[in-house]
């Protein structure tokens, strides 16, 4: 992994650097709650992510195609999607063990993608030279982000069922119910989710001639859609606890990462177009 | 917001509903199982066409009759849809784990249950049934108002999909043509669309001819590549970064081509960088004018060949054994052979104006001291002066024939310096200086894997590591497009298009696809053909079902326990 990271470019070591730098301040932010210092967290998250945004941009230009070809750009691309809403997250919940979380989890993807680096930039193959591509990739990311932000928020739900005081500069001492706070988020997911699905069989039809194929990874993407799907009616109905729902998120997210790195486990994978190319 | 004694009782008479759900949920599963079953045993023995599927409709409609009173209540009960999706989900999954449509037909429990092709089984689209219909029940008993049209696009707009699904099931068809360059076809194999396999034909009622085919792979883009052996394995690399030994070595590493600028390796003092790349190689020769101060240790000659083959050089050594000659019948139709001092007896031979003692062969001459070629064709002695580049034509029109680049009394005054014919990447060779951090530079030319075989690569001294230049873009396809022409029936073209890959043609109502083609031979592309009759409906319900969701969620907000 060492040697995978000697080679790669400045920037992504840039960016992990940040990453690293940020998870450092949400660790000793445990222990300073103060309203300033809540504001450099943020700031510091902010800028690394603004680091993730050129690693993506610069990848983009130098390989004259949007970047999410190989599993590693994906990875990279799913640290900004998760960077984004743990951002917006943060800022409008005013809750920075979700910060916290997130970076955990972003350093975790890094050191992943390293193992999953691709040494040279692959071209894109026909089906993919589609604008099509690029909303439904993003709108996938998004909701993968989002939902992997809900699924942190269910956690925390799990440890902290009533709740934390937020400490939050940004407004003003109040409590953060963490189901709440899952719930929200994983509206946004499932919207994207909802859009990525759909764009994804529009895409299919025009490339493949084919919306639906019954692939692995489609028939995967559609269990995860399912899952948020009795989440929302299953809060709607209020006969669930709140536990139970939070599990369900928990379970809802396993499935997603399932769908995203688990196909080539499945006895069916082996006919699946949608597969990530990798080293 | 709920009280808790509330909840209570709540969570009560859910618990009951979710139990009913299963029930019903099941019993429906299984009526579905049934009727699919008996449809496949009718379908079989009575050979009537459509009966088996009349059949099977008929009993699934009769049994789930029998039930409808208590289905119906509960057919829009939240708890009985979140059942079901969750059964929905399970199946899916349990189709994934199963391999899918492996034969045709499976004997057994697993041919029995579906379980080959669950997907287009009965009890699999029995879920779907029964939501399609728990989506009718809902939104027909809520208020239709501005307020609540998000709540009716989300849960309408299923409905859409579904329909236009089954609309493309039923009405619709998947083939493809597979035509050759300049054929015409108007025959569509019709396939199943995740087996593959081939069932039936089908007639367009016009013709789709294939004017022309091309694919493109991208431009090559050559790269040193930095590879890493597995400390038990060879150094092995094939093009393309497949490896087929079994301890395959890895790329670590691909560089652009920036000449001079020094990488270093990983865990060593040991550093390289690009020196000169040379996208059209060859070594440019350059040999001492004076010849005459030359002393005569190991005499050469170098000739460059005009042949129908192409150009080519070769180097005659005259004291090397073997290496004095080029039996070269194909190309210049002489041999050719060098001597420094021509030996006695052919110089006797050649010095008397009279042919004797010679074969029928045709002999090329080049007499190194005196500085002579002697042509021996077709029994006649023809002498020249030999002088460097000055061409010799040995047919008439002069396509073929030599001229002589160096004459050289001792090879050792040679010099060959790497060059580059042209900026075209005909022959493309890197050349790279490799150095331990202190010491000096050892050169290394790179060149890539060719069709025959292994490439020019360069196991850096010391270390696990091997240099390569390789290109793997240019392996990769670009493109591929058919132009086609459809011809009506009275042969007149009547619509001309390129079908690309996420380009498909419109025609009729029928939708034509780039589906196949074949590296192999470049005349073939398989078209893919389709009729979609379902196809804008489920677009449509697309984008309502997410308009829907967005307005629910962001719009008009549903009540949550927020
Ligand atoms: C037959 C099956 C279904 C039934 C009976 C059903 C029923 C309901 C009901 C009663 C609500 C609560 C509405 C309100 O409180 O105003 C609801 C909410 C909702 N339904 Fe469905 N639904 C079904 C299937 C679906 C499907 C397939 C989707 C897929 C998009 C869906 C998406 C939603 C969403 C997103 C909400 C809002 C949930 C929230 O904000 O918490 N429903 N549904």
């Amino acid at each position: 992994m060492l040697e995978s990271f000697y080679y790669t470019s400045p920037l992504f070591k840039a960016a992990v650097a940040s990453y690293g730098l940020v998870l450092f301040t949400y660790l000793i932010g445990l222990f300073i709650q103060k309203k300033w210092y809540g504001q450099l967290s943020l700031g510091l998250f902010t800028a690394a992510f603004l680091v993730c945004t050129i690693l993506v941009g610069d990848r983009w230009i130098e390989a004259g195609r949007p970047p999410f070809k190989s599993l590693y750009e994906s990875l990279v691309f799913a640290v900004w999607t998760t960077s984004l809403v743990s951002l917006i997250a943060e800022w409008r919940f005013k809750v920075r063990l979700i910060g916290l979380l997130s970076t955990i989890s972003i350093i975790g993807i890094f050191l992943f993608s390293l193992t999953k680096r691709d040494v040279e930039i692959i071209a894109l193959p026909p089906a993919l030279q589609t604008w099509m591509f690029v909303p439904h990739v993003i709108s996938y990311f998004v909701a993968y982000g989002a939902l992997f932000v809900a699924g942190l928020g269910a956690l925390l739900y799990l440890f902290f069922p009533n709740g934390v005081a937020s400490h939050h500069s940004l407004g003003k001492q109040e409590k953060i119910d963490f189901s709440v706070f899952t719930y929200q988020i994983s509206k946004l997911g499932f919207l994207f989710l909802t859009a990525g699905l759909l764009l994804g069989a529009w895409w299919g039809q025009n490339a493949w001639s084919n919306y639906w194929a019954w692939d692995p990874k489609e028939n995967w993407a559609f269990i995860t859609w399912l899952i948020f799907a009795a989440y929302l009616h299953f809060r709607n109905i209020g006969s669930m606890s709140e536990r139970g729902l939070a599990w369900v998120v928990i379970i809802g997210v396993l499935a997603i990462v399932f769908t995203y790195l688990g196909m080539d486990y499945l006895p069916t994978a082996g006919d699946s177009l949608h597969t990530y190319s990798s080293e | 917001m709920n009280n808790s004694s509330n909840n209570k009782s709540h969570n009560h008479t859910d618990g009951r509903v979710f139990k009913k759900s299963i029930h019903l949920i099941s019993q429906t599963v299984l009526i579905g199982l049934i009727s699919q079953n008996i449809y496949h045993w009718v379908g079989k023995n009575f050979l009537v066409p459509g009966i088996g599927f009349l059949a099977g409709i008929l009993v699934f409609i009769g049994l789930v009759a029998l039930m409808a009173k208590p289905l119906y209540r509960i057919i829009d009960n939240p708890p009985f849809n979140v059942s079901n999706l969750i059964f929905i989900a399970l199946a899916t999954a349990l189709g994934t784990f199963i391999p899918q449509q492996t034969d045709a037909a499976v004997p057994g429990l697993i041919g029995f249950l579906q379980l080959n092709d669950i997907f287009h089984s009965w009890w699999y689209v029995s879920f779907f049934a029964l939501m399609a219909g728990g989506l009718v029940k809902i939104s027909s008993k809520k208020k239709f108002n501005l307020e609540n049209i998000g709540f009716h696009l989300a849960h309408l707009s299923p409905i859409l999909v579904l329909c236009g699904f089954w609309a493309d099931h039923f009405l619709g068809f998947k083939g493809i043509i597979k035509l050759e360059e300049g054929q015409q076809k108007s025959t569509v194999l019709l396939y199943n669309g995740q087996s593959g396999e081939i069932y039936d034909s089908t007639e367009l009622g016009f013709s789709i001819r294939l004017d022309h085919f091309e694919f493109e792979n991208h431009e090559p883009d050559y790269r040193i590549q930095l590879w890493k052996r597995d400390t038990t394995g060879r150094a092995v690399m094939v093009s393309h970064g497949e490896v087929n030994d079994p301890k395959p070595s890895k790329m670590v590493a691909s560089l652009p081509l920036e000449p001079g600028k020094i990488h270093r390796i990983y865990g060593s003092d040991m550093r390289f960088r690009l020196s000169e790349f040379y996208p059209d190689f060859e070594f440019e020769y350059e040999y001492p004018t004076n010849i005459d101060t030359i002393t005569a240790k190991d005499p050469g000659i170098m000739i460059d060949l005009k042949t129908m083959d192409g150009d080519a050089f070769v180097q005659l050594r005259a004291n090397v054994a073997g290496r004095n000659k080029l039996a070269d019948m194909v190309n210049l139709g002489a041999w050719l052979e060098f001597y420094w001092d021509l030996p006695d007896s052919l110089n006797n031979r050649l010095s008397s104006a009279i042919q004797t003692g010679f074969t029928k062969q045709n002999r090329i001459i080049f007499d190194g001291k005196n500085q002579k070629i002697y042509f021996l064709i077709h029994g006649k002695i023809t002498e020249k002066a030999l002088k460097t580049n000055e061409f010799h034509a040995m047919s008439e029109n002069g396509n073929i024939g030599f001229s002589v680049r160096h004459l050289m009394p001792d090879v050792a005054y040679m010099k060959a310096t790497p060059a580059t014919k042209s900026q075209e990447l005909k022959n493309p060779v890197a050349k790279v200086e490799v150095w331990k951090k202190g010491g000096s530079a050892q050169n290394a030319f790179l060149y890539p894997t060719q069709s025959a075989g292994k490439g020019g690569s360069f196991i850096v001294p010391g270390t696990l590591y091997f240099l390569a230049m390789e290109s793997i873009k240019d392996k990769e396809t670009k493109y591929y497009k058919s132009e086609v022409s459809v011809v009506g029936e009275d042969g007149q073209i009547v619509k001309q298009s390129p079908i690309k890959v996420n380009e498909p043609m419109l025609y009729k109502g029928f939708r034509f696809y780039q589906n196949d083609y074949d590296p192999q031979n470049p005349n073939y592309s398989g078209i893919g053909v389709s009729q979609e009759p379902g196809l804008m409906v489920i677009y449509m319900g697309f984008f309502l079902l997410v308009a829907g969701v967005a307005h629910m969620f962001y719009v008009k907000k549903v009540n949550n326990h927020a």
